[in-house]
């Protein structure tokens, strides 16, 4: 981890201050159910 | 890349002295700053027993950065009208609160890691910096952009009539009895099985589903774009070993919790529209296409609510508690849990700071998750090597062989698409495999790195840190 980033880490933690995620909400259109072994 | 004006707003003030070539430096304490007047500061309502902010920093590439930030240093970085040095600030500041922690230099460590370099303050001598884009690690391995703003938000906008309370109860219970009519009198006795699914149907069951992931991605469009905002797009990504849809909705942070949720479930709530228009197709030609759809989509909307994969339910329920950063603050609980055996502990972690019922929540959800990702990986590693690896050579040979025997369409695009999705498939497996052998090299070269570089000094004092001071003879 680059310095520069490290010391601004520790001073958000110190100052509890936090970057917020992105917010993106997804679908799977499907679960992976071809996965899975094929049934006789 | 920055300006030689950003760079210098950056770096600590100097002073040059002309007449002498030694440098004069200056602590920043007596420099004076101005709040960014382009940066938003709205309040957040979320879990803290402090009262939040949310803060929005605009960067690079027409994105924003948000943070949630401690409501009163908000109050002490707008003291900074561009004549008060840092000294000024604090001591004002600490006047009018006389519980406040904030030191001269504390102050000033965090205008020169964080505030300077993140265009919140700015010198009195250039513009503020224009931070790069958010460089948070992105959750999604592949990430493209399908539809813009432009587009998606007057659609939006469009169907943002479906959120009107009439036909949001009339749609709601037209839900409710389509499923009741598909699993009760539709789908049993007539034999279903998702494995016999193959050519034409294969195509057919994948365009629908395909187009009713879209229609949920609008259903998120169109709960935020009720509300005004200026950036909404939908595109296409590779979470985990699913390849999905997504919509950026991060403008949702500025709105109340209770319109957060609506954000939230607008998805699903479209993609069970999709039910009633599947069931009605039924009827209307009886196949049972629209019924392995119908199946699908429910079993898309079911992977959809699991909190603990970053889809809406996890949003939900990060909503529905006020935590911010759910992910983050659950690996922030594990992380602490091995402070808790030592007497110097570091900072203290924001969600010790949360309400009660929103802190056994986090707590419960920490539990819950590791167990779930630790069954994860045990099961994705295992299909991976007994299943997915062994079959994919399979997959292109009877690709070609079909492409030899039966030239037909639908026999092309479904090959095409299958081949498609499990290689998408293996690769979101190999990279998550990669990047764990990386974290875990990572980690165990920094502890060993850490131990080695120890003096003997050094040792003695975390000796004595845990186990206290030596007693006297």
């Amino acid at each position: 981890m680059p310095e520069d980033k490290k010391a601004c880490d520790q001073t958000l933690e110190e100052f509890s201050i936090m970057e917020l995620d992105e917010r993106l909400e997804f679908v799977a259109w499907c679960d992976d159910c071809s996965c899975k072994p094929k049934t006789a | 890349m920055q300006s030689g004006l950003e760079r210098a707003a950056v770096s600590p003030p100097l002073l040059y002295s002309y007449s002498s070539p030694v440098l004069w430096v200056v602590p920043n304490t007596v420099m004076s700053y101005v709040f960014n007047s382009r940066v938003s500061v709205r309040s957040l309502t979320c879990s803290s027993t402090q009262k939040q902010v949310l803060c929005e920093v605009p960067a690079q590439n027409d994105s924003i950065i948000r943070y949630a930030v401690p409501a009163s240093l908000i109050d002490l970085l707008e003291l900074f009208d561009g004549t008060r040095t840092v000294e000024d600030v604090t001591s004002m500041y600490n006047r009018a609160h006389p519980d406040s922690t904030y030191s001269v230099e504390s102050v000033s460590t965090l205008i020169q890691d964080f505030c300077i370099p993140k265009g919140i303050l700015h010198s009195q001598a250039g513009p503020p910096v224009v931070p790069e884009a958010s460089r948070q690690k992105g959750y999604l391995y592949f990430k493209m952009k399908l539809l813009p703003h432009s587009l998606v938000y007057p659609l939006a906008r469009l169907m943002g009539v479906l959120f009107w309370k009439p036909v949001f109860i009339l749609l709601g219970s037209l839900i409710l009895i389509a499923h009741v009519v598909a699993y009760f009198f539709l789908i049993p006795g007539r034999h279903l099985n998702i494995n016999d699914i193959a050519g034409r149907p294969l195509l057919d069951v994948t365009l629908i589903t395909i187009l009713a992931a879209l229609f949920h991605e609008f259903g998120h469009a169109s709960a935020l774009a009720r509300n005004r905002c200026n950036h909404l797009e939908i595109g296409l990504g590779l979470y985990l070993r699913f390849p999905v849809l997504y919509t950026d909705v991060s403008e949702a942070w500025k709105f109340a919790p209770m319109q957060r949720v609506l954000v939230d479930i607008g998805g699903l709530y479209f993609q069970n529209i999709c039910v009633i228009v599947l069931t009605g197709l039924f009827f209307w030609h009886p196949s049972p296409t629209y019924l392995y759809c119908i199946i699908l989509i429910d079993m898309s909307m079911s992977l959809s609510l699991n909190p603990f994969l970053r889809m809406d339910g996890y949003w939900l329920l990060a909503d529905l508690f006020g935590i911010y950063n759910l992910r983050e603050q659950s690996i922030a609980v594990l992380k602490y849990l091995p402070q808790l055996f030592r007497r110097n502990r570091s900072v203290r972690p924001q969600f010790l700071d949360m309400k009660k019922n929103s802190f056994i929540a986090l707590c419960v959800y920490t539990v819950l998750s590791f167990t779930f990702f630790t069954y994860l990986v045990i099961i994705a590693t295992y299909q991976t090597i007994f299943y997915l690896l062994p079959a994919y050579p399979h997959l292109w040979s009877s690709f070609f062989s079909a492409l030899r025997h039966e030239p037909s369409f639908s026999n092309i695009g479904g090959g095409l698409f299958h081949i498609a999705w499990k290689t998408a498939v293996l690769i979101g497996c190999l990279q998550f495999a990669w990047r764990s052998v990386q974290k875990t090299i990572g980690f165990l070269w920094r502890w060993i790195s850490g131990h080695l570089s120890r003096t003997p000094v050094e040792e003695l004092s975390i000796v004595r840190e845990v186990n206290g001071p030596a007693k006297e003879a």
